[in-house]
């Protein structure tokens, strides 16, 4: 089934209880109750070769630079779908990625660079798992990811986020964080509530010790999978993942807007994490309401019905199929106005888009890492001059 | 120290080692500005995939 999804009038911005409700008239796949694995996949559309692209598309995402020698690595077959141009005339230089293999002549081909004092902005595409390089072997590179590990790669996935990424306003993204920061330093504690609802949960986020930023243009040394454009908190230092160690969240959250599934790991296939997919993709439509407590979901109903929704149902089966997920493991702020738009597919970038994210699970720990971006939660942050409309005040509602 | 800073300080200071998990030498990092103690484009997303 493909999906024909018309944009603008899109529940996704909708904030009013009723129409939440009443979910919308768009075309959507339904998700049966139950196992993940009888859910319906749809069939993915056929790629749409080639896809163009110049680096020059993205040299503010490298700072403004695209180094000496700009390397582009890529799965074999993505490299077949792109159209690759050069205005600027910088030397490009290519790599295939088969894989994990592939590390040591990547990380080779940094270092010959280095000792030839050239500097590399990279872009690696694969539908495989960006591993993060160490610290020593990226001194003279600026590296970007596209990853398709979680999806698998189709020609329209990577026009999509070359769009996102040529859009993307790189500068912006590190003055808003400032001015994110300066209000997080300064308040004594987050709201997250959802008028239509009358919901609200607490954030006592001075106490989270895990702070990350993915905002702004690359710098040499610095890595990130793209696109950029979010600040987080994590209840554990990077790749860690426990239980007791949760934020003090406490009140309760509507999941309403975007799910993103991440594959875990490689023992996770593309399928099963299609299938998690399309058990929430219901969030689009249908509202759950989650109780927190000491960054614990202990709850979940859906707004209207004592019976549930396709949307809680899928929750509850993730609960009881691990008990991990209950806890809150990250909360996001994104703040890419490129992605204003939630794309309705497992799509990366919808976990950027300017509001609020909570992400459950942990790849390498828990077969899944699932964000759910929610739509309809505003922030509010609390300081001693009164409360603060975070996104409003960064320009961003 | 700004208002706004010291209210935060505060807030660090609320807190108690409860059994949240938090070792003593994390529970200090906790006074410092959110903006001072961020990890920038660092391997955080590694396992995002």
């Amino acid at each position: 089934m493909n999906l024909d999804v018309s944009r603008g009038n899109c529940p996704c911005s909708v904030r009013q209880a009723r129409e939440l409700d009443d979910g919308c008239d768009r075309a959507d796949v339904s998700c049966p109750s139950g196992l993940f694995a009888e859910v319906r996949v749809p069939t993915p559309r056929p790629a749409q070769a080639p896809v163009r692209f110049d680096p020059a598309d993205l040299t503010e995402l490298y700072g403004g630079t695209l180094e000496d020698v700009f390397l582009l690595v890529a799965s074999p077959a993505i490299r077949e779908s792109l159209s690759l141009s050069n205005s600027t005339g910088v030397t490009i230089e290519e790599l295939a990625w088969h894989g994990p293999q592939s590390r040591a002549a990547l990380v080779d081909a940094l270092a010959e660079h280095h000792r030839s004092g050239r500097g590399v902005a990279v872009l690696w595409i694969a539908d495989d798992e960006f591993e993060h390089f160490l610290d020593e072997q990226l001194v003279n590179a600026r590296m970007a990811a596209i990853s398709f590990f979680s999806t698998g790669f189709t020609a329209s996935r990577l026009e999509n986020y070359l769009r996102v990424l040529r859009a993307a306003d790189y500068r912006g993204e590190l003055r808003r964080e400032s001015a994110l920061l300066k209000i997080l330093d300064q308040a004594r504690k987050l709201e997250f509530h959802t008028p239509a609802f009358g919901t609200s949960a607490v954030f006592e986020h001075q106490r989270a010790l895990h702070w990350f930023s993915l905002n702004g243009g690359l710098s040499r040394g610095q890595q990130t999978v793209l696109p950029t454009g979010e600040l987080s908190a994590l209840t554990d230092a990077s790749g860690r993942f426990s239980m007791g160690n949760p934020f003090k969240l406490n009140g309760e959250l509507v999941f309403y807007g975007a799910p993103i599934v991440h594959r875990g790991s490689r023992l996770v296939s593309v399928e099963e994490t299609t299938q998690a997919y399309q058990a929430f993709a219901p969030m689009r439509r249908h509202p759950a309401i989650v109780r927190v407590e000491d960054g614990l979901i202990t709850s979940v109903r859906a707004p209207s019905s004592a019976l549930g929704n396709d949307f809680t149902r899928a929750l509850e089966t993730l609960f009881a199929s691990d008990e991990r997920y209950r806890k809150v493991h990250e909360i996001g702020f994104g703040t890419n106005t490129a992605c204003v738009t939630l794309e309705p597919e497992n799509f990366f970038p919808n976990e950027r888009w300017p509001g609020v994210h909570f992400g459950l699970g942990l790849g390498g720990h828990t077969p899944f890492h699932i964000d759910l971006t929610c739509s309809s939660v505003e922030l509010r942050a609390h300081t001693g001059a009164g409360p603060i409309d975070v996104f409003r005040s960064l320009g961003l509602r | 120290m700004p208002l706004a800073q010291t209210e935060a300080v505060e807030a660090a200071s609320d807190i108690d080692a409860g059994p949240s998990g938090v070792e003593p030498g994390e529970q200090e990092q906790e006074r410092s500005p959110i903006s001072e103690r961020i990890t920038r484009y660092g391997a955080y997303d590694r396992l995002e995939g």
